[in-house]
């Protein structure tokens, strides 16, 4: 397989992500319209359309069934993921930064952004129970903060949320209990909290940071178990599916990329070894930030997305397969 | 005339109210004015102080007095006696005298000072204005108690490395906090803390920047009430000098002293605290050897440069400019020397300056107590390059230039020769805002003076593109200058051949972009060129102790603001430290001498990289000799040191890893263990398909993709009705 580098977007990409099995790749920009695209090829095979503003987060559920997606335009949108049609839209006062589904997918978290009166909230819907998903419904957990949660997803099963902030603390909630985290870490990001992966096993869990590091934590308890340093903040991370490998991604502000040369704003992603923290390799591609990546199930290929609009999907080259640390 | 009346009455009144008394005074209105006035001291200059006097009773009193007349009538008829009488109408052991003018009471004094006037009496004498420099001990004045000598171990004790490792400091945020920490080079590895952990590197340790002292003895720091010493293993505390606010200091060549200097806090009153701005200390007992005026020192209120003083190789006499003087009109005219201090006394070498016309620059032979020094020129005189030895203070030897827009100079490490660059210009014009502006072009021309030949020969080389950077081979006959401009930097390497009047240009380089630094290696033979703040960035590295100059390599390292050998010339380090180009990624890169990197370190805030410099090398020359010519089997030895240390390192890499993955697998089983515990919820979740389960292959669905191999476009034919048009 061919680098494939993607230009369906017209804007900066926000997410990219697989679905379980791989085969399909789904894909979220500044653009009105999310993008589903053949791994194997890059043909695009169509997209959502409804948004009316920036879509800033997409997730599909395990079979492949659903699709959700956040949009500026203050809307949540569920859709069938095959025939592209809206099913559920939920409305809300402020634009939604982030969603994913639960373990099962019948459950949707999402954030949304804080604006002068308006907090922001994390909310979690049944999709099954239809008096949740019409406006105005209540949702099943809801909670609100005065710092940006910038992102959240269901890290065990369909009970615990992990949520991110803009403030850099993360924390964990149980659904049954909206009132009090059951885990904090304040201390292991300073800035912005960009991005959080599970590990495909769902042991771990990764996160991005504008710091300049990205984090592995324990999924149970979101102790910091290692640390990734890069010289630029991180916008994305996240772990191979089939070796001790993790990947960071992100660059030099886009504000500041016109000012810089491209070897020195670090758009290239790094892969380091998740367990002795070293990084060993980098793969170039983008000309501006990586805003969003992720791992195919196979562990050798890899898909991108950045500031400068466009996917890139590659595939890892023998060296890569070949490396190994000795131990 | 009515409109000048209405402008009368707009006019605001600046006159004084009818009986205002002005009780201002000219001190409190412009003190820094007042402070400068000349003082007259006719009167005082012409007495004199005499102490020793025979103490006697009213009695003796008379006869007294006949005796020292007549000795002081010696020496000028018209001098005029005092005895202070003590209370019983004696004498209190003291005189005061009045000459007639300066000149004969200055004569007095010398004629006096330790005149013996008889057995058991000899005369004391000073100039009354010396008298009042001296001031009254404090009232809580006590002798200084001895201070117990702390002994903070070896100093050199870094040398004793038996890998003969060299160490560097850095100064950076660790954790968000400044923090100095010194470093023992590793070749290759991770570099290692040179000492303990809580010793080698110390949070805050300093408040502005370290400086190492320049044998490497010592790390200094600066703190708000002064500079503190570190040395020996365990970077204990080894002298402390007090000076508030401390802003630069300067150790002199062998560590014997150090300068510091503190600008005056109050800028309103700058004259009150500005007295001692400048001072000198003895590095080993700490005691404050002589303090400055700057304003005295310049003739202005800061200091115009630093290092201010420039030292002799041998610390006997340090130097700095003249102040410039005021014409009549309180101009500033050009200055015209330079001021030569005995390190022994701390006094003006021969109470005046050297005069040199309209002196821009001087500096030091590194071997011998010789000025060099670079005087413009004017439209009249033309430029003065000069050799001047000191304490002589003879003129070895000078080369006049017309024309000389720009110059700088250059000593050879070993201080064999000098070299100057010089900018000459075709004609010179002034633009309407004063600034000069130079018509027809420049020439450029490197300058060679031998100090060993006999009368010290000149050569000269012109240049046939703009100079950038010029450097000596510390040790050997060759040197190195950059020409050329931004786009096309082209080093050129010429050798030095006895007998010969130019020097013979041995190599020229591919050219290079940005190029702005020539450095040699601390031991000669090889070469860094520098693309300092450049976002290349690039760094060649030239072996020219061979008969043809020769790179070895080229490195990039982006937007790097700083490069220095190491001081053996074994490593070179290159890195981008807080003040280079914004947007840069701070740290540093050190390689071997021939430009292969050996490690990459990125800090935060990374403001400082110094490489502990080593003691000058005290063996004897037929004994380094020996060691050159058995290098190759002493080599072998550090060679197999080197393979063994790498396996050994890398035994202990492996050793280290496994045991961080051992402790790693412990979390991830437990974590494992847990979601396998949960399998049955979990397939229940997914509506009882277990996506755990490898895929089942019968269950695969084919489905066919086209893909378009390659694309063409043709042109589609024409339809008939696009015929008819």
């Amino acid at each position: 397989m061919r680098p494939l580098s993607l230009k369906g977007h017209e804007r900066a990409l926000t997410r990219v992500r697989f679905n379980r099995e791989g085969d399909l790749l789904f894909t979220c920009a500044k653009d009105k319209k999310p993008c589903v695209w053949y791994t194997e090829n890059g043909e695009r095979i169509g997209s959502y359309d409804g948004h009316n503003g920036a879509v800033w987060d997409i997730d599909v559920t395990w079979d492949t069934a659903k699709c959700v997606t956040a949009s500026g335009d203050l809307t949540v949108k569920i859709w069938d993921a095959e025939l592209g049609n809206c099913i559920h839209t939920i409305n809300h006062q402020t634009p939604m930064k982030s969603c994913g589904f639960s373990y099962s997918g019948n459950l949707v978290c999402f954030t949304t952004q804080k604006m002068t009166k308006n907090l922001s909230i994390v909310q979690v819907r049944d999709l099954r129970d239809s008096a949740q998903m019409v406006d105005g419904g209540e949702a099943c957990f809801t909670t609100q903060f005065d710092v940006n949660a910038t992102t959240a997803l269901f890290t065990k099963l369909d009970d615990e949320l992990t949520i991110g902030f803009e403030s850099g603390l993360l924390q964990q909630y149980d659904l049954r209990n909206p009132g009090n985290a059951i885990n904090t870490n304040e201390s292991v990001h300073r800035y912005s909290v960009q991005d959080l992966q599970m590990s495909p096993n769902g042991e771990f869990l990764i996160s991005a940071s504008r710091d300049k590091t990205a984090a592995l934590l324990d999924v149970n308890d979101l102790k910091k178990l290692k640390q990734y340093k890069s010289e630029r903040p991180v916008n994305s991370a996240c772990i191979s599916p089939t070796r001790d490998h993790v990947c960071l991604g992100g660059g030099e502000d886009a504000m500041q990329v016109t000012q810089t040369s491209v070897s020195a704003g670090h758009f290239e992603a790094k892969i380091y070894h998740m367990v002795f923290e070293e990084e060993f390799a980098r793969f170039k591609g983008h000309f501006g930030p990586i805003n969003t990546m992720t791992w195919h199930a196979f562990g050798t290929i890899f898909a991108t997305g950045g500031e400068d609009g466009y996917v890139r999907i590659q595939e890892f080259d023998e060296d890569y397969l070949g490396f190994t640390y000795d131990f | 005339m009515v409109e000048i009346d209405m402008n009368k009455e707009n006019e605001e009144d600046f006159s004084d109210p009818p009986g205002y008394v002005d009780d201002i005074t000219d001190d409190a209105l412009v003190p820094d004015v007042i402070h400068q006035k000349p003082v007259i001291e006719e009167f005082e200059d012409n007495c004199v102080f005499i102490t020793g006097i025979p103490l006697v009773g009213a009695d003796r009193l008379g006869r007294l007095q006949s005796v020292l007349k007549k000795v002081l009538e010696k020496l000028d008829p018209a001098v005029k006696l005092y005895l202070p009488p003590s209370a019983e109408g004696g004498t209190l052991g003291v005189l005061f005298t009045e000459w007639s003018d300066s000149k004969s009471a200055q004569f007095a004094v010398k004629s006096l000072d330790g005149y013996a006037f008889d057995k058991s009496h000899t005369f004391t004498a000073h100039l009354f204005t010396e008298m009042k420099k001296l001031t009254a001990p404090a009232d809580d004045w006590k002798t200084p108690e001895k201070q117990p000598y702390t002994d903070v171990g070896d100093l050199w004790w870094w040398m004793q490395h038996d890998r003969c490792r060299d160490q560097f400091a850095i100064l950076h945020d660790k954790n968000g906090v400044p923090t100095v920490g010194v470093f023992t080079n590793m070749k290759g590895n991770e570099p290692e803390l040179a000492g303990d952990l809580d010793k080698a590197e110390r949070a805050n340790w300093t408040e502005t920047v370290f400086t190492w002292s320049p044998h490497g003895s010592y790390l200094s720091t600066i703190h708000k009430r002064g500079i503190i010493l570190w040395g020996g293993p365990e970077y204990a505390r080894a002298h402390r000098f007090a000076h508030d606010n401390v802003q630069y200091i300067d150790f002199s060549p062998c560590e014997t002293f150090l300068v510091t200097y503190a600008a005056p806090e109050e800028t309103e009153k700058w004259w009150d605290c500005e007295k001692d701005s400048l001072r000198i200390w003895d590095v080993r007992t700490g005691e404050l050897k002589k303090s400055f005026s700057t304003f005295e020192l310049t003739g202005r209120t800061q200091l115009p440069t630093w290092p201010f003083f420039k030292w002799s190789f041998d610390e006997k006499y340090f130097a700095c400019l003249k102040a410039p003087e005021k014409d009549k009109l309180e101009k500033e005219k050009k200055i015209d020397g330079i001021s030569v201090f005995e390190a022994e006394t701390f006094e003006l070498y021969q109470k005046r300056a050297v005069t040199i016309e309209h002196i821009k620059h001087f500096e030091w032979a590194p071997n011998a107590t010789t000025l060099a020094y670079y005087s413009e020129c004017t439209d009249a005189v033309p430029a003065e390059f000069g050799l001047l030895q000191v304490p002589s203070m003879q003129r070895l030897r000078s080369a006049r230039v017309h024309n000389v827009a720009d110059a700088q100079l250059f000593w050879q490490k070993c201080g064999k020769r000098l070299a100057f660059y010089t900018m000459r210009y075709n004609k010179k014009a002034y633009r309407d805002t004063g600034d000069i502006k130079y018509v027809g072009g420049c020439t450029y021309h490197i300058d060679i003076f031998e100090i060993d030949k006999k009368d010290v020969s000149l050569m000269n080389l012109p240049l046939t593109e703009p100079f950038i950077h010029f450097d000596w081979d510390p040790e050997g006959d060759k040197f190195c200058v950059l020409v050329g401009n931004t786009a096309k930097a082209t080093p050129q390497v010429y050798k030095i051949e006895p007998n010969s009047h130019a020097p013979k240009l041995v190599s020229k380089l591919d050219p290079g972009v940005h190029f702005n630094e020539v450095q040699f290696a601390p031991k000669g033979g090889w070469l860094a060129i520098l693309a300092k703040v450049s976002s290349g960035g690039n760094v060649y590295f030239i072996d020219t102790s061979l008969a043809e100059a020769k790179r070895t390599n080229v490195i990039e390292h982006p937007l790097f603001n700083k490069g220095y050998w190491d001081p053996t010339g074994r490593y070179f380090v290159t890195c981008s430290t807080l003040g280079g180009r914004s947007g840069a990624d701070l740290g540093y890169r050190i390689y071997s001498f021939q430009g292969r990197e050996l490690c990459r370190k990125n800090l935060d805030r990374l403001a400082q990289f110094k490489w502990r410099p080593r003691p000058p090398v005290k063996l004897s020359e037929q004994k380094q000799k020996e060691i050159k010519k058995n290098l190759k089997k002493i080599a072998a030895r550090f060679i197999k040191q080197d393979d063994d240390e790498k396996c050994r390192a890398s035994q202990e890499v492996i050793e280290k890893r496994r045991k961080i993955m051992a402790a790693f697998d412990v979390i991830r089983n437990r974590n494992l263990e847990y979601l396998a515990s949960i399998r049955e919820a979990r397939i229940e979740l997914r509506n009882g398909v277990d996506t755990d389960a490898e895929p089942n292959e019968d269950e695969f669905v084919d489905e066919e993709i086209t893909i378009a191999l390659s694309t063409s476009k043709t042109m589609a034919p024409l339809s008939e009705e696009d015929e008819r048009d």
